[in-house]
């Protein structure tokens, strides 16, 4: 064998001799020697003290550590590695080395809590760092699998076990990347710090969230709370539900109300839920404005279509609305003052880490700017009052991480009231010398809606979340008109009374189960005692001298009780494939007849080539109430009653198909949805009915039944981050009636279907003390019952008489409900933000908006109108525009 | 400058309140073009009596509002059916003086129970409409002796509240119409009273609406094939020169007389549904169908009256 060449040995020696100091060198720098001495004190403590000495992180989950203490101990010119052994040697405990990072985990050995199959479950919360304030639909990421904290800011995921990054995110929230051991279950509480909008230079930086093409869920859009409030304000007034209009898929009532229609329902066919307990009516200054005060809320998801089988009680959207916990760290607050409305929101804890409120107070003062113009009217007005007030108090305790108890009151109220006093003296026509009569009306009119919850939020263990709620909400509208006269020869009163509302009383459970990676169960049950007033009144009079008083009173109770039970599983099947699985039972028991109805609900999504997701939703939907509306406009006189044996139960199938993708790095969501709705027994007045009639006990009888149905196609664009964000989205689509003895028993078109319309919302973060917003709506014409002609009537079998042809009334020519179609509706909003932080950290913002720009005149509604000139009879069509253009200013005070 | 913003705040408010109270009108061009008109043809036909026919041109709207003077067609040639048999041409006739006159068309046959009738109107130029409708029978029932009630609303005023016994045949669906006239001495001219029903079977309140109206019509759905007490009030005191009339109504009658009751109020009302009224006339508008009107005098009861 022949020898190397010297030089070669050499060599070699020397490159090993290199490798080895190299390796020595590198073996050194990640394993350093430390000296240091550590305390008396928890094993974390310590841990963390050895980790600053060697300025290394080492992962640990704290909660292994905590359970152990370690005596004071010196170190000098050790290898970490060696110390953490030396701390760990009496635990059960082992110190990991991995790709250069120091990790502590359970020992080989497995004890109790660690998966015998090799994986744990990662539960806890999510939290704003600032406020402790939990937060809703943030997205944790971690080792491929990903989930979403629920409505009350809860996750549960499980993974095979080891060394895992944790990726959490949230729009408006710094991206928090953090690495576990995970060895074992763990539960904890993370914390994410908020993009300050106004501080940065407003990049919303870009979501981790699930791309929209990886969710299964269709026709749901969340808003958040930052868009809500950087939307064109209408008199002043950030409007959730006016913001929730701009959405395809999403149409306004009658001009500038917050009433909606979602794919072609009609606006009893929403669910409005305020921290899970329904609300009613909810709009103040008959539907100008919404209930909710954006300074409360948190969040707002709308779903449209494919409704998650939780869900139910309504055919064509739940606007699912959680409000602030309120602050656990300081008290914070804002004011502001507007156009129409002023409003207060302070939240804070009551103790710090443990307990939190939230109080908020808005009220209008359209009263107090026009009480003083009443004095000049001939009639003393002694008493007016015209506005409309919301207050909302919350209050959360966390007993701790297992259990938090929220408490939550809404109380909002509309009301006008007005009293008049006239007096006449002796002058007054023939009355003798010292005669005198004085009168007295007064008349007032409120309605409004409270609601209380009580809720608590227990962790059974790491998969199972629950929640328990009990609830109260009303509705109640009443008005009262009263009258006094009084002169020396006698006093008389009389008094007329009239209410009619809806009051809620239940409670339900929900479960929150996450019993494997693939799958998320939800699960519950409800119950809820409706008591409906569809009319109740009162009349009483004393004429005075010697008649008796006149009491008469009629009221009209119906009772029904509400039974809800559903279960669903978000079913992973593979990294392209998942479907969401669900039942929905419903029972409604009211006087006499009992309805039960299954709703199955099934929404899939497949991922296809180009990273495009093919989605398919189906949901049955059942609602046991109905609203008693007139066709025109949203009155607080409208009526909700229940189903009943005459009256059954509005039911709903719908089928959505559509495609969606995210492109430019996450950032923009583009979607388009096709959708078919049928809906059943939906109920109408029939032709010729009183419209303000209040419900006696022969409303059933008023009313007439039939089809509804919907269908179209939206496409939705939506970018949610970024500088300029905001979305557009166009809708093509048709729906209709036909209702037994209404239109002839044809279909008819619905009132608001519009063929074509497009709204679109830009939000943009002009620098640091200007944000620039602008909305522009386009909605091609909607059907109104026009007059197209007259002719000649009969009423009685023969002329009855001699001169003149009498009883043959003019008969107007309405060939169809809904027949004609004349202007296309558009509109311009726009809004600007100055934003200032001042020195002690308080922002001001004086906000100027201005609603329908460009004044156009939209139409509200038409009518006929004529007239006689020059021996010619001439006819018109008149149209009524309610909303010109309407500048507002607010000023905004946060601290 | 604290001034300037106060004063730019209180500018604001004053012109958002008021544009936001004020609605604005303006009129558009919808009715310019000439629409073809169609021809009206209506006839009520009344159980045991001879038939009036009329033949008018539909309107624009609120022609006839300013001008009473629909356009009658006097030229047609009115042909009436009895179950598909032919039974006469109807007669034109002028009713009225020579002023106030209205062109009809009239049977010498009275219309008989139960059967069907039809009417065909042929014009000139080939034009034809027709319709038909049958004939119910007579309504039984009988009134009490109507007394004077405070008005709930206004207690300063009196009404007049009548018992009508009302006997519903069994076995069928029942419609009627229920008015109340005032006659003027001799009773040639009569006018309607505003009546409402105020029980059994009804509740409701007055707070929004006038529930009185000319005429009430009611169905039997709540008292098939019973004997039953309708209580009725007229917003007036009445006094012997008045009668109550109840008409048994078709269903079809029952549509269109219910409809065009309810569909003139509707139209200048921006809040209610403008209301399609039936039609039955085949190529044309109106309407043809079956009555049977009886009528009973009231009688007041005085007693305790001042």
């Amino acid at each position: 064998m022949p020898l190397l060449p010297f030089k070669t040995v050499l060599l070699i020696s020397l490159l090993l001799s290199a490798a080895t100091l190299a390796s020595k060198a590198q073996s050194a720098a990640d394993d350093p020697s430390i000296t240091c001495t550590v305390a008396k004190g928890s094993l974390t403590d310590a841990i963390q003290t050895l980790g600053k000495a060697a300025n290394i992180q080492i992962i640990f989950e704290r909660s292994l550590l905590d359970r152990y203490m370690v005596a004071s101990k010196t170190f000098t010119e050790v290898q970490l590695s060696v110390a953490i052994h030396q701390l760990l040697a009496p635990t059960k405990l082992q110190l990991v080395i991995r790709d250069g990072k120091f990790l502590i985990g359970p020992a080989a050995s497995p004890e109790k809590g660690v998966s015998a199959v090799g994986s744990a479950t990662l539960s806890g919360y999510v939290a704003d760092a600032s406020s402790g304030e939990r937060l809703v639909g943030v997205t944790i990421g971690i080792k491929g699998a990903a989930t979403t904290t629920n409505n009350y800011g809860y996750f549960s995921i499980t993974i095979p076990a080891g060394l895992a990054d944790i990726r959490i995110s949230m729009v408006g929230y710094q991206t928090l990347i953090d690495t576990l051991f995970l060895q074992q279950n763990i539960h904890r509480t993370f914390t994410v710090n908020r993009q300050s909008i106004v501080l940065d230079d407003i990049e919303i930086t870009a979501s981790a969230s699930p791309t929209i093409q990886q969710r299964t869920q269709m026709g749901h859009i969340n808003l958040s709370i930052e868009q809500i409030q950087s939307a064109p304000r209408f008199m002043g007034e950030a409007d959730v539900l006016k913001t929730v209009q701009l959405l395809p898929g999403v149409q306004q009532g009658s001009e500038g109300t917050s009433a909606l229609l979602v794919r072609g329902g009609s606006p009893d066919q929403n669910m409005f839920l305020l921290d899970g307990t329904p609300l009613y009516n909810p709009s103040h200054l008959l539907g100008i404005f919404s209930t909710f005060n954006t300074s409360t809320l948190k969040n707002v998801d709308l779903y449209k279509g494919a409704f998650p089988a939780r869900f139910g009680g309504r055919l064509s959207s739940v606007l699912d609305i959680t409000t602030k916990d309120g602050n656990l760290n300081e008290l914070h607050g804002d004011f502001s003052i507007g156009s129409m409305a002023s409003q207060f929101t302070l939240e804070g804890p009551l103790k710090k880490g443990k307990t939190s409120f939230v109080l908020s107070a808005r009220r209008t003062y359209a009263d107090l700017i026009v009480r003083p113009f009443m004095r000049n009217m001939e009639e003393d007005v002694d008493k007016f009052a015209v506005f409309f007030h919301d207050i909302n108090i919350k209050l959360h305790h966390k007993f701790s991480d297992d259990d938090r108890v929220f408490f939550s009151v809404y109380s909002g109220r509309d009301y006008f009231r007005a009293r008049t006093g006239y007096e006449s003296g002796f002058d007054y026509g023939n009355a003798p010398e010292g005669w005198y009569s004085r009168s007295q009306d007064d008349f007032h009119i409120g309605w409004g809606n409270h609601t209380g919850t009580v809720r608590w939020n227990h962790v059974f263990g790491p998969k199972l979340f629950a929640n328990v709620s009990l609830m109260g909400s009303q509705y109640r509208f009443h008005t009262a008109a009263a009258s006094e006269t009084s002169n020396p020869d006698n006093h008389m009163t009389s008094d007329n009374e009239l209410t009619s509302g809806i009051r809620d009383f239940g409670g339900k459970i929900d479960f929150d189960y996450r019993p494997h990676p693939n799958h998320a169960v939800k699960a519950g049950v409800g119950l809820i005692n409706h008591r409906f007033t569809p009319g109740s009144s009162s009349l009483s009079y004393d004429m005075g001298r010697s008649e008796a008083p006149v009491n008469v009173s009629l009221s009209t109770v119906l009772h029904g009780n509400e039974i809800n039970v559903y279960a669903e599983d978000e079913w992973q099947l593979s990294p392209k494939a998942s479907v969401n699985l669900g039942l929905h039972g419903s029972l409604f028991a009211t006087a006499g007849k009992t309805y039960a109805y299954a709703q199955p609900r099934i929404s899939g999504r497949i991922l296809l080539p180009g990273d495009v997701a093919f989605k398919v939703g189906y949901a049955q939907m059942a609602q046991y109430l109905h609203l008693l509306s007139n066709n025109t406009i949203s009155l607080p006189t409208d009526l909700w009653v229940p189903a009943t044996s005459r009256v059954k139960p509005q039911l709903a199938q719908q089928l959505s198909v559509g495609f969606a993708r995210s492109v430019a790095h996450n950032t923009v969501e583009l979607s388009v949805e096709g959708y078919y709705k049928n809906m059943d027994n939906v109920i109408e007045y029939k032709e010729g009915e009183l419209y303000f009639a209040t419900a006696g006990r022969d409303w059933e009888h008023k009313v007439t039944s039939g089809n509804g149905r919907a269908f179209g196609v939206e496409f939705f664009v939506h970018k949610k981050v970024g500088r300029l964000n905001g979305w557009a989205g166009y809708t093509w689509a048709k729906t209709d009636r036909k209702i037994k003895e209404v239109n002839f028993d044809r279909r008819f078109p619905y009132k608001y279907d519009r063929r074509h319309e497009f709204k679109a919302l830009a939000i943009y973060k002009l620098s640091k003390g200007i944000h620039i917003s602008g909305s522009w709506v386009y909605q091609s014409a909607t059907p109104f019952t026009l007059v197209l002609g007259e002719y000649e009537g009969i009423s009685d079998p023969a002329p009855t008489y001699g001169t003149r042809v009498v009883g043959n009334e003019r008969v107007p020519l309405v060939n169809s409900r809904n027949n004609v179609r004349l202007e296309d509706y558009h509109r311009l909003d726009i809004s600007i933000d100055f934003v200032k932080i001042k020195r002690n950290g308080n922002q001001r913002i004086w906000n100027f908006s201005v609603y329908n720009v460009y004044n156009h005149q939209n139409p509200f509604t038409y009518y006929p109108d004529g007239g006689f000139v020059g021996g010619r009879s001439y006819q018109e069509l008149t149209r009524v525009t309610l909303l010109p253009i309407l500048p507002s200013l607010s000023y905004i005070l946060k601290f | 400058m604290i001034f300037q913003k106060k004063q730019i705040l209180l500018y604001t408010l004053v012109f958002a309140l008021y544009g936001f109270i004020s609605g604005c009108t303006d009129t558009i061009d919808f009715y310019q073009g000439e629409r073809r008109s169609a021809i009206v043809l209506n006839s009520l036909l009344n159980t045991d009596s001879i038939v009036y026919a009329r033949l008018t041109w539909m309107n624009k709207p609120g022609e006839m509002f300013y001008d009473w003077a629909p356009d009658e067609i006097k030229d047609a040639e009115v042909s009436l059916y009895e179950n598909g048999d032919f039974v006469e041409h109807l007669a034109p006739v002028a009713i009225g003086d020579t002023i106030y006159n209205a062109h009809y068309y009239k049977s010498t046959h009275a219309v008989r129970q139960g059967q069907t009738y039809q009417l065909v109107a042929k014009l000139p130029d080939g034009q034809q409409v027709s319709a038909e409708g049958w004939t119910p029978a007579q309504p039984s029932f009988s009134i009490g002796k109507a007394t004077w009630v405070p008005s709930p609303s206004n207690p300063r005023r009196d009404e007049t509240q009548i018992v009508l016994q009302l006997n519903d045949p069994a076995g069928e669906h029942n419609y009627y119409r229920i008015r109340m006239f005032t006659y003027s001495e001799g009773y040639v001219e009569r006018w309607s009273q505003r009546i409402t029903w105020v029980g059994p079977g009804k509740q409701g309140t007055s707070f929004f609406e006038d529930e009185f109206q000319p005429q009430v019509f009611i169905d039997d759905e709540l008292f098939n094939g019973q004997s039953v007490e309708l209580i009725l009030r007229c917003e007036n005191m009445l006094f012997e020169n008045s009668k109550m009339e109840v008409t048994a109504l078709t269903q079809e009658s029952y549509r269109y007389l219910r409809n065009n009751a309810f569909a003139n109020e509707s139209v200048n009302n921006v809040i209610t549904e403008p209301i399609p009224v039936f039609t039955n006339v085949m190529n044309g508008l109106g309407f043809v169908g079956g009555v049977a009107v009886r009528e009973q005098p009231i009688e007041v009861d005085r007693t305790g009256a001042p």
